[in-house]
């Protein structure tokens, strides 16, 4: 039947469930502790069968390349524009480009998938790295002709950026979080502590909390205050027991919201200034670190154009020494 | 009386059949109907639940449908929930078509005969696709299909290798979604509208055209004020359709979607549904008898803003529930996702009698709101957007419209009540719903509205740090520094 | 990205669960269900899977212009990491 259960969650009546308190009732369903698993925190970074695949590639690739060069250091033609050299420069070129050029039509080339997109942005990372040690053993340790050198200086700007990138990565978003669950905690305590209703901010958007009377159990209630509130207003106490129809009834105070509403208590000036400055603060500071996770992305991109336009140069240099 | 063995139901639905009785008793698992179920499981941890339906499968993700049909999701990423949620909520089905409902005895019975009580029913069959016309002829030919559920899908899915050229039928935005998933797969696709506009009770003439030419654009016929006039077959499959205005259109395949209507077969004759005095949706009355049937078909259930029918104990939800429009005052069926959606959690709470988070502008389910993406082109509808100065002398209609956008907003007393937008970036749909929903003063960002420069975060914030700072009980205002 | 009473549960309610967010994530390796990401990103116990794509997620935005209801979930993924973040529940 149905009132062995009704009776059995009397903290949905009496509207405070996982101490959130009747101010914060929710259409949705209350997080239960006792019943749920606890939340899997902030874990320790794991990699995926597919990144550690990329890594091993990229390694074995990069042992290979030390390897190869090791050899070529040997050999008695170690210069830029030696065959070998050139072989490197080329190797390393076509490399790089594709590496742009791969991630920036990403999004183009067919179909894709969950998890697609963090495949190509793990070889655009990998085939990067390569490139660089391609130009590096192109340049052999000489650094005298002036365009190839400031393109090889392009070329460390470019990946010290994306490296810097990805740490920025992974470190701004939990920062901006931490604010953001700042800013949260203190709108929290702003609305907990009953400083909204005294100044008329909307709680939830100003909704208020109505009881769905379903009648069978309105009716028969006792009109007694233990299943509402202990401590409500004494303008709301008729309103409380007139239902038992679907009519609106005054919300349940929260009880934790400390001393009963007072609203003409006076406030200090920083007593009301703090809780908004504090707001704006913490709003301020997450704004700054997800700007700056787009900035740098911005200025990855720039530094890339840059490196290109120096490659272009170097390039140009390169052909009249062969033509 | 079918055999044992033909009762298609879990251990907990046979329990409930041979008990004949359920605390809490829903008819069908559209998402409101499974939502409410599941929610109902969190406040009422021991009342018997038992989930009634005609449907053969879990409950799926009915908009993500379009994405199957165009291959882009598989099967098994339709479902709204993890496989055995049902088992694990204690959740009893029975899958059995109701085919009764008895008010003053309080119970409903199923195809088979059995009959279960029930403390408290919510009716959430949904609705019913309303197909081709029973006079077209042709319509019971081979390629004939009306897409409306999963088996729909998966039938067009199967047909189309077979398909190179289609027709659609209908004026909503099923059938553009349609029209432009079957021009994924290549095919030639013709458009028919009965109208002369696109979705006619929710867009005006510039958003329609907008739409219909982007529609084109991506290669689709469209033709306007013509329907199916029948449907010519060879050897009993589809060959193609002759239309109102005498051409014919080869086609292997025809597709209607020409609207759903709420399915109320369950509580025909209870007096839970419209009225013949009560408008239909489109707000048109009808004449005749015919018409008193039809207006009491497409209004739905009627409920109020809890969903609670006229009958004790009896609540509706989802397609079929007709819920009042706080901002027109006419009862409306919203068959979208997010109202089905809202309207499960909402009828979890009336069924269990939890506390319920209610706006006091809007009533608990808020202004109507509908988002989604046409080829490239996004619209939303929010509140009533077709409202104008001749519905009520302080409407303040404004309208922006360029190449890639068209918005149309409604004013009321510095109230935004109607929202309207068709373009390729997408306002902030939630935020926009708030603004309705809440009542919120907008005189300071009327016109930003109205361009693509309307920031809801930061209007948001600043309107909540301005009125914490707007109490300091000193002389002058000192704006803060908001660094954003 | 955060905004005082973000309607959060309004927001996942919402969701049409078109995968199409997940498809544009550069940050999502291992594959996951919406349905599950909507779930635990509102309240209730998170899984190891949520977890690690909450935390890998660096709110590159990519996921928000490809959404075709106009949600914004990366102040969905915000509120998943307050989650991950906090000691007690938010909800």
């Amino acid at each position: 039947m149905i009132e062995h259960w009704r009776t059995r969650d009397d903290s949905a009546l009496s509207g405070g469930t996982s101490g959130t308190g009747a101010g914060e009732e929710r259409l949705v369903p209350q997080h239960n502790s006792d019943r749920d698993p606890p939340c899997h925190r902030w874990s320790r970074w794991r990699l995926t069968r597919t990144q550690m695949a990329i890594i091993l590639a990229a390694l074995v690739a990069g042992a290979g390349l030390i390897g190869l060069y090791a050899l070529y250091r040997q050999s008695s033609d170690v210069a830029p524009d030696s065959i070998a050299g050139y072989a490197f420069a080329g190797s390393g070129t076509l490399l790089l480009l594709l590496t742009g050029a791969g991630y920036a039509l990403r999004k183009r080339a067919g179909r894709y998938w969950p998890g697609r997109l963090n495949t190509i942005l793990a070889w655009h990372v990998v085939t990067g790295l390569l490139g660089l040690m391609l130009i590096l053993m192109h340049a052999a340790g000489n650094f005298n002709p002036r365009s190839g050198t400031y393109a090889l200086y392009g070329l460390i700007g470019v990946v010290a950026s994306g490296i810097v990138g990805r740490i920025l990565d992974r470190v701004c978003p939990r920062l901006a979080a931490g604010a953001a669950l700042q800013a949260w905690t203190i709108d929290r305590a702003v609305h907990r502590g009953g400083l909204a209703e005294e100044l008329g901010i909307a709680d939830n958007g100003g909704h208020t909390h109505l009881r769905l009377l379903c009648q069978p159990y309105a009716r028969g209630v006792p009109w007694d205050l233990a299943y509402y509130d202990l401590d409500p207003a004494i303008e709301d106490i008729p309103v409380l027991f007139i239902g038992g129809s679907g009519e609106r009834v005054a919300p349940a105070r929260d009880q934790r919201a400390g001393a009963t509403r007072s609203f003409n208590r006076p406030r200090a000036p920083g007593e009301v200034m703090q809780p908004a400055a504090a707001l704006a603060a913490t709003i301020g500071r997450e704004r700054f670190f997800l700007e700056l996770i787009r900035v740098w992305r911005r200025l990855h991109i720039l530094i890339s154009l840059v490196a290109l336009c120096l490659l272009l140069w170097h390039l140009e240099y390169a052909a009249t020494l062969l033509l | 009386m079918w055999p044992a063995t033909a009762v298609r139901a879990d251990r907990i639905g046979q329990h409930a059949l041979r008990s004949g009785y359920a605390d809490l008793l829903i008819i069908g698992n559209g998402i409101a109907g499974f939502i409410a179920a599941v929610e109902a499981r969190r406040y009422a941890p021991d009342a018997d639940i038992l989930l009634v339906t005609a449907q053969n499968h879990p409950t799926i993700n009915t908009p993500a449908l379009k994405q199957f049909g165009a291959g882009r999701l598989d099967v098994e990423q339709l479902l709204a929930y993890p496989p055995g949620i049902e088992h694990q909520l204690r959740i009893g089905v029975v899958h059995l078509r109701a085919e009764r409902l008895n008010i003053f005895a309080r119970q409903v019975q199923l195809e088979t005969g059995h009959t279960i009580k029930y403390g408290r029913l919510l009716l959430a069959t949904g609705a019913r696709p309303t197909g081709l016309p029973l006079d077209c002829p042709g319509r019971d030919f081979d390629g004939v299909i009306t897409l409306h559920r999963l088996a729909d899908y998966l039938d067009l899915r199967r047909r189309l290798p077979t398909v190179a050229a289609a027709v659609v039928t209908g004026g909503g935005y099923h059938a553009a979604e349609t029209a432009l998933l079957l021009r994924q797969w290549r095919l030639q696709v013709t458009w028919l509208i009965r109208g002369r506009r696109f979705l006619s009770r929710l867009l005006d003439e510039p958003a329609s055209d907008m739409l219909l030419h982007h529609v084109q654009r991506l290669g689709v016929e469209v033709r306007r004020e013509t329907e199916i006039a029948g449907i010519v077959g060879r050897i009993g499959a589809t060959a193609g359709v002759v239309t109102t205005a005498n051409q014919f259109i080869p086609c292997q395949l025809v597709v209607a979607c020409t609207g759903v209507r709420p399915a109320v077969d369950l509580v025909e004759g209870t007096g839970l549904t419209a009225s013949s005095d009560s408008c239909s949706p489109g707000g048109q009355k009808r004449e005749g008898k015919r018409s008193t049937e039809l207006s009491a078909v497409s209004a739905g259930i009627l409920v109020n803003e809890y969903l609670q029918t006229a009958a004790p104990d009896i609540f509706a939800a989802g397609d079929v529930a007709a819920v009042p429009d706080p901002l027109t005052g006419r009862h409306e069926t919203r068959a979208q996702w997010y109202a089905a959606f809202q309207q499960g959690r909402l009828a979890a709470a009336a069924l269990t009698g939890a506390p319920v988070l209610v706006n006091t502008a809007t009533g608990a389910l808020g202004a109507f709101w509908h988002a989604t993406q046409i080829g490239a082109l996004n619209v939303l509808a929010a509140g009533a957007p077709m409202l104008s100065e001749r519905d009520h002398p302080d409407n303040e209609v404004l309208v922006e419209s360029s190449a890639s956008c068209y918005r149309r907003i409604v004013v009321r007393h510095d109230r935004l009540i109607g929202y309207l937008a068709v373009g390729y970036g997408l306002a902030d749909s939630m935020a926009i719903k708030r603004l309705i929903d809440e009542q919120i003063d907008i005189r300071d960002c009327k016109r930003q509205l109205l361009t693509a420069d309307f920031d809801a975060r930061a209007f948001f914030t600043k309107r909540q740090l301005y009125a914490l700072q707007a109490a300091a009980p000193y002389a002058g205002r000192q704006r803060l520094a908001v660094g954003f | 990205m955060y905004e005082p009473d973000y309607p959060i549960a309004e927001e996942l309610a919402a969701c049409i669960r078109c995968n199409e967010c997940l498809v544009a994530c550069p940050a999502l390796a291992t594959p996951l269900t919406i349905e599950a990401l909507n779930r635990e990103t509102l309240d209730g116990p998170v899984s190891a899977p949520v977890a690690r794509f909450g935390q890998s997620c660096y709110l590159c935005g990519a996921c928000v212009p490809v959404c075709p209801v106009g949600l914004h979930r990366d102040a969905m993924m915000i509120w998943l990491k307050m989650r991950l973040l906090a000691k007690e529940p938010l909800v």
